[in-house]
């Protein structure tokens, strides 16, 4: 059984309203900075690759909003079959894939923080992949996914991994 | 493992967002905004009014979420809650709205700021 064909699964999908509120607070921000410190600027042309430099590396939060407007189908799915989480990438990873996985809290932010038995085989496709190394080396596990963006909450997420994972993976 | 029930798949299609998303995206614009409006008349230069404005805005942040949090809740438990398709509809009204209001700041912040000298 696919998870695709699979009618017991776990779907979530993105949600549209939350990256409109992300797009819409800080598009405002970025452009007029942008503009006032980069484009109509008077500061020297240093001063303002510095600044554009900066605004840059903020706007490269507004991509994963922008790119989920048009992110059509589900995002996370969990069956018995394992789990398939897009923003790590489009492979079902198996429960016979996972070493553990458990509930942690960054920041008041809750995720599903997940052990692979070997990462290697499981590589992630999308711009996780940049930051794996450095959230492992925080303790962050393999793969961490939470509810935000998502149209499930955080809470229905890990009821999810406490329904459909085997019960042995938890509290290891 | 027990099956998830049919009233989850069935909210897979809901798209459910918190309030206070809405309102820290619409205090990120306004206060945007607001900084904009104040340095184009003038008042930028003015060090204590520009004090004195942001302790009034602060302050009144405060207090609104202090006040409003009570009614709020209890709108959205005795009225929302059993009509979530007026709660998605208000929230995508919201979500109009502070997408009209940045869409206003960036066209205010680019056409009208350097005129008044702001660079």
């Amino acid at each position: 059984m696919t998870m695709d064909q699979s009618s017991l699964a776990f779907r979530a999908y993105v949600s549209r309203k939350q990256s409109l509120v992300v797009i819409a607070a800080l598009a405002p921000m970025l452009t007029g900075m942008g503009w006032t410190l980069v484009v109509n600027s008077t500061h020297p042309l240093g001063s303002r690759l510095f600044f554009a430099a900066v605004l840059g590396l903020f706007a490269l939060v507004l991509v994963g909003p922008v790119h989920r407007l048009v992110t059509q189908g589900p995002i996370l799915e969990v069956s018995v079959d394992g789990f398939r989480w897009r923003g790590w990438s489009t492979e079902t990873i198996s429960w016979d894939a996972v070493e553990r996985w458990k509930t942690t809290t960054y920041f008041g932010i809750r995720y599903v923080t997940i052990w692979l038995h070997e990462p290697h085989r499981h590589r992630s496709t999308t711009a996780a992949r940049w930051t794996q190394g450095v959230n492992a080396w925080f303790g962050h596990g393999d793969i961490s996914l939470t509810g935000g963006g998502l149209n499930r909450s955080s809470d229905e997420v890990i009821r999810a991994f406490k329904q459909f994972a085997p019960k042995t993976f938890l509290g290891r | 493992m027990s099956p998830s029930s049919a009233p989850e798949d069935a909210k897979a299609t809901q798209d459910h967002i918190e309030w206070r998303q809405i309102f820290i995206g619409y205090g990120m614009v306004m206060i945007m905004l607001m900084l904009a409006v104040l340095h184009q008349l003038g008042f930028s230069e003015n060090r204590n009014l520009m004090s004195a404005i942001g302790s009034v805005v602060v302050f009144a942040v405060v207090v609104a979420a202090t006040v409003l949090t009570g009614p709020l809740k209890a709108f959205r438990r005795d009225v929302l809650a059993i009509r979530p398709a007026l709660e998605d509809r208000l929230q995508w009204a919201a979500i109009g709205a502070l997408v009209l209001l940045s869409i206003a700041t960036i066209v205010h912040g680019i056409l009208v700021l350097p005129a008044s000298g702001w660079s």
